[in-house]
């Protein structure tokens, strides 16, 4: 059986009463298996979701939904090692990884 | 380069950087069972403490350096559902997370599912802080 989190959405609420993700392109630093890029992936135009641990990665790829598939993607990187660019994203996340 | 300075670099002029963790503060333990709430207290997770506040002042360093203006913040409480008290243990187990508690807790929360079913609720406390990025060149900031 799954672990259910924030089934109530206070975290959902929460962070897009803080952050206007319609449109944005994301990139989300330790997403673990995508518990948090569910709750905005849908409103941002392309996330792009990093975490150190391939387990956890390999888990976010099997369970994102396939809606997101075409603007979702993750990767199993360090934010020293993963290119991002300059100056191209809109919203960066640190998701319980600072 | 540090990570912060990776961060605003990659980010857009006006980019929003949201930071969510955990504060400094230990996870509460509960038992909802027929429409009840049986508080059975704390883990203990005083080992990431020092961590989370390390981590804060390395966020206010960048806050201070001008490079990030802080625009909102927010407090809320993530709940995470177990059926068993074995389901969290492995489930935290799973995920790398110690598990600190009175070995009295797990019993009274394994007793309590045990007779009157339910299911075994951590209340954990978070901090979200959306912090704007500034252009440390430029001498404006629009809020």
């Amino acid at each position: 059986m799954e672990v259910s989190v924030d089934r109530d959405g206070f975290e959902t609420a929460m962070i897009h009463d803080l952050v206007d993700f319609e449109g944005m392109r994301v990139l989300e630093v330790g997403c673990g298996d995508g518990r948090l890029t569910w709750r905005y992936a849908t409103a941002a135009s392309e996330v792009v979701a990093i975490d150190t641990n391939e387990k956890r990665i390999r888990a976010a790829i099997e369970a994102c939904p396939l809606e997101l598939r075409e603007k979702v993607s993750f990767h199993t990187a360090d934010i020293d090692s993963f290119d991002m660019g300059d100056d191209s994203f809109d919203v960066a996340v640190l998701s319980y990884s600072l | 380069m540090n990570a912060l300075s990776r961060m605003h670099r990659c980010m857009k002029k006006d980019g929003v950087l949201l930071d969510v963790h955990p504060q400094p503060e230990n996870s509460h333990i509960e038992i909802w069972q027929n429409g009840r709430i049986h508080l059975l207290g704390e883990i203990d997770q005083s080992e990431d403490h020092a961590e989370i506040e390390a981590a804060r002042v390395h966020l206010d360093s960048f806050r201070n350096g001008g490079l990030f203006v802080e625009e909102q913040l927010g407090f809320f409480e993530l709940l995470e559902h177990h059926p068993t008290v074995e389901h969290w243990q492995d489930n935290w187990a799973d995920n790398g997370y110690r598990l600190l508690a009175e070995p009295s807790l797990l019993e009274s929360a394994k007793q309590l599912l045990k007779s009157g079913g339910g299911e075994l609720v951590v209340r954990e406390p978070v901090r979200a802080t959306a912090l704007q990025r500034l252009d440390p060149n430029s001498n404006t900031h629009t809020p």
